[in-house]
C-alpha cells in the first residue's frame, strides 16, 4: 500500500531520501504500524514528538492504512 | 541594588536600599509581594493607589544565558486581580548592570500631562516633560526617543492604546535593534501606565554595575553548564533558532487544540499555510531573518523579522501565540495579514492574544466573516483612532461580548485565552482557570505531558493527573518567573543535573545552601501572595471556573469537552 509522509520542523534533515515539503510517498505492508514506518525512514524515534494519521494523532502501535496521510512532528516546549 | 521609587502626583524620585523582607526576590516573586503589600486589593487598577513595578528577574544582569526578563506588576484593570506580565528585550539586563533591582511608580500625573522617566547611565534618574511624545505609537516613539537620548537606551512604553487606557493595552520594550516589538501584553498594564501619565522609561545600556554574587566560580560553572543544556536541547537549540515558536502550529492543530473560529473548531483548515515551515520558507524567498537574536544574554535567538514580498519590514518577531490569535482564531490563512496585525498590535501597544480574542467574539456575533481580515485590521486601527467599536476591541473580548450580548468568549476572569482548547488538552483546562493571573498558559504549561507519541504520560482528554500535572507546573513556573528564566531556555533545568545548576546559582547568588524544598517554596510563596491579593479583592472559587462553552460543546475532531470538575479545580490550590 501507498501512503503520503509529510515531516515537520527539522525531520526532513534526518530522512534517509530526497525530502519535498508536499510529503513523500512511502510503499509499506498492509497493517504496518507508525513505528515500522519510523524505522523504515531512518527518522530516531527520540526526535518524533507527535504523530496524526488523517489529522488524527497516533501512537506508535497504530495501524496505518493504505492511502493515509501521516505526520511525524518534532518534540515541542512551551510557546 | 536599589529600589528606584517615583511618585508621579509629587513627582519626586526617592531611592532606597534593597528592604530586607524582599531579599533574595526578583521577578515575580517581587511584583507579586510588592503589590500584595503595598496596593490596596479593592482599589480602582486605573486609580492613583495602584502602583506599576518593574522588576528583572533575580538571574538578570548575571552571566547566565537568557536571562533577560522583566516583570512588570500591578493591580490588573482587566482581571481586577493580581497581575504580572514579563517582557524580554533589554530593559531587565539593562536596569541591573545600573544596579536598580527593582522601579515602583506610585501615584499619577495630572490628567492631560505625560512624563517620561530617564535612567542614564550613571544611574540617575530624572522623570521629564514627555508632552511631545503624546498621541504617538511605540515605533515613531522610540524614534523620537532614540533621536534625543541615542541609540544606547532601552525604551519600555505604551501607545495610544494604553494612553486611551484600553484594557488589553500592553507595555512594549526594544529588541536588540532597538524595534519595541517586544511586549509585557497581558493583564491591560499598559493601561495602568496609562492612567499614571507615564508615557515611557529610558534606560541607559551603558551600565556596569556588578551583580553582587557570593560565590563567583560556583555561579560561573553552573550557568556555562546551563548554556551547554540549552544548546545541546533540539527543541532550543534547533528548532527555535530555525522556525521560532511557530514549529508549534503543526502540533497543536495536530492534537485539535488550535482554536479556531473563535474556538469552535479544534483545527484549521488553512493551517499549512500559516505553519512554522511556511513562514521560514516565506520569511527566506523573501529575505527577511528566521535566526533572529532578540533579547539580551539570548543564545537561542527564536526571534524573526518578517518582511514584504518586496522585502521590506513588517514585524518582529512574528511568534505562535499571534499567528494564532489573528491566524485561525478569526479564520484568517492570509500570512501577511496576521503579520500585519502583529505589528499594529505592537505600534498601537496591544495585547496580540487578547485582541484575536476580541475580534474572534466580534466576528462569531456577526459583525464579519471569519477569515475577513481586511476587518480585522480596520478594528484593530480603530482601536488607535478610538471608535467605539475600536475601543471595544481595544478593551478585550469580555467587553465584545457584552455588547454583542454574545455569551461564546473565552476568558477566565476577563482575560482571553491563549493558543491551547483545554478540552483536548485538560491540564490547560486546570492552568487557565485556576492561574491567580486569569488565561494564561504560561503560568503552567502542560502541552507536552499530553501529546508524546512514544511513550506519553497522560492522556488531555481525560481528568486523571490533570490537576497535580497542573498544580506542580505553575508552581515550578512561578519559580522560574521569578529568577527570569526564559521559557525557550527552560531545557537547561529540563533534567535532574540542569534544575541542580539553577539550585547551585541561587545558592551562589544567595550565600547559602539552597534545595529543590527551597524551590518549590518559592513558587508556593509566589502563588499563595497572589492567591491572597486576589481573595481580598473579592475572588472566590467560582472565579476560577471556564466558560461555559467548554463543558458543554464537544471540540471537533475529537468532540471532547473539559471534564475537570469544580471539586478538582478548587483543590488544585488549596491554601
Amino acid at each position: 500500500m501507498k501512503i503520503c509522509l509529510k515531516l515537520y520542523g527539522t525531520l526532513p534533515n534526518y530522512y534517509q531520501g530526497p525530502y519535498q515539503s508536499t510529503g513523500i510517498a512511502i510503499i509499506l505492508d498492509h497493517g504496518a504500524t507508525v513505528e515500522k514506518l519510523a524505522d523504515i525512514t531512518g527518522i530516531p524515534k527520540k526526535r518524533i514528538g507527535l504523530v496524526s494519521i488523517n489529522n488524527r494523532i497516533a501512537k506508535s502501535f497504530d495501524i496505518i492504512p493504505d492511502g493515509a496521510e501521516v505526520k511525524f512532528m518534532p518534540l515541542i516546549a512551551s510557546g | 541594588m536599589k529600589f528606584l521609587r517615583v511618585n508621579l502626583t509629587e513627582q519626586t524620585i526617592h531611592w532606597q536600599d534593597y528592604p530586607e523582607m524582599y531579599k533574595g526576590l526578583g521577578g515575580r516573586a517581587l511584583t507579586s509581594t510588592l503589590v500584595n503589600n503595598e496596593v490596596p486589593p479593592t482599589t480602582d487598577a486605573l486609580g492613583n493607589e495602584n502602583v506599576l513595578v518593574f522588576a528583572p528577574g533575580y538571574f538578570s544582569g548575571t552571566t547566565l544565558v537568557n536571562t533577560s526578563r522583566l516583570s512588570v506588576g500591578a493591580k490588573s484593570p482587566l482581571t481586577g486581580g493580581i497581575k504580572e506580565s514579563n517582557v524580554g528585550g533589554t530593559v531587565a539586563f539593562s536596569l541591573v548592570r545600573l544596579g536598580i533591582g527593582a522601579i515602583v511608580v506610585e501615584g499619577a500625573v495630572p490628567e492631560g500631562s505625560c512624563l517620561l522617566l530617564n535612567i542614564d547611565k550613571e544611574g540617575s534618574a530624572s522623570l521629564e516633560n514627555a508632552d511631545d511624545l503624546k498621541g504617538l505609537r511605540t515605533y515613531s516613539c522610540v524614534e523620537k526617543i532614540h533621536e534625543q537620548y541615542g541609540e544606547s537606551v532601552s525604551v519600555t512604553c505604551i501607545g495610544p492604546a494604553g494612553e486611551a487606557q484600553l484594557l488589553s493595552a500592553s507595555i512594549q520594550s526594544t529588541d536588540l535593534d532597538g524595534r519595541p516589538c517586544r511586549a509585557a501584553g497581558r493583564g491591560g498594564l499598559g493601561a495602568v501606565m496609562g492612567a499614571k501619565g507615564l508615557k515611557a522609561l529610558i534606560v541607559s545600556t551603558k551600565g556596569k554595575v556588578p551583580v553582587e554574587i557570593s560565590d563567583q566560580e560556583t555561579f560561573k560553572a553552573a550557568a556555562s553548564a546551563y548554556a551547554k543544556d540549552v544548546l545541546a536541547d533540539e527543541f532550543s537549540g534547533e528548532l527555535l533558532p530555525e522556525f521560532g515558536t511557530a514549529v508549534l502550529v503543526e502540533p497543536i492543530n495536530a492534537a485539535g487544540a488550535f482554536p479556531t473560529n473563535n474556538a469552535r473548531l479544534g483545527q484549521f483548515e488553512g493551517v499549512e499555510k500559516i505553519n512554522g515551515e511556511t513562514i521560514a520558507r516565506v520569511i527566506k524567498e523573501r529575505g527577511g531573518k528566521t535566526t533572529h537574536k532578540g533579547c539580551s544574554q539570548c543564545i537561542i535567538n527564536c526571534s524573526n523579522e518578517f518582511v514584504s514580498e518586496s522585502g521590506k519590514y513588517v514585524t518582529s518577531s512574528l511568534e505562535y501565540e499571534t499567528i494564532w490569535a489573528m491566524g485561525g482564531m478569526i479564520g484568517n490563512d492570509d500570512l501577511d495579514a496576521i503579520a500585519t496585525l502583529d505589528f499594529l498590535c505592537d505600534d498601537i501597544g496591544l495585547d496580540t492574544i487578547n485582541t484575536g480574542n476580541a475580534l474572534a467574539v466580534a466576528i462569531d456575533a456577526g459583525y464579519a466573516e471569519f477569515g475577513d481580515s481586511a476587518t480585522a485590521i480596520r478594528l484593530v486601527e480603530e482601536a488607535a483612532s478610538g471608535t467605539e467599536m475600536g475601543k471595544l476591541i481595544g478593551n478585550g473580548p469580555d467587553a465584545v461580548g457584552k455588547h454583542f450580548n454574545h455569551d461564546r468568549v473565552p476568558t477566565v476572569k476577563g482575560q482571553g485565552m491563549a493558543a491551547y482548547d483545554p478540552r483536548p488538552l485538560q491540564g490547560m483546562a486546570v492552568t487557565y482557570a485556576t492561574s491567580p493571573m486569569g488565561a494564561d498558559h504560561t503560568a503552567g504549561w502542560v502541552v507536552n505531558h499530553n501529546l508524546e507519541a512514544f511513550g506519553g504520560t497522560i492522556d488531555g482528554h481525560k481528568a486523571e493527573g490533570q490537576v497535580k500535572i497542573s498544580r506542580d507546573t505553575q508552581i515550578h513556573m512561578a519559580a522560574v518567573d521569578s529568577v527570569g528564566i526564559c521559557d525557550f531556555a527552560q531545557s537547561g533545568l529540563a533534567t535532574e543535573d540542569g534544575i541542580a545548576n539553577v539550585y547551585k546559582m541561587m545558592g551562589a547568588k544567595l550565600g547559602r545552601q539552597y534545595t529543590a524544598d527551597d524551590w518549590t517554596e518559592l513558587g508556593i510563596h509566589v502563588i499563595r501572595t497572589e492567591i491572597d491579593f486576589n481573595r481580598r479583592a473579592g475572588f472566590t472559587s467560582k472565579d476560577d471556573r471556564l466558560p461555559a462553552l467548554f463543558y458543554n460543546e464537544p471540540l471537533p475532531p475529537y468532540n471532547v469537552v473539559v471534564k475537570v470538575t469544580d471539586e478538582e479545580m478548587d483543590s488544585t490550590f488549596d491554601y
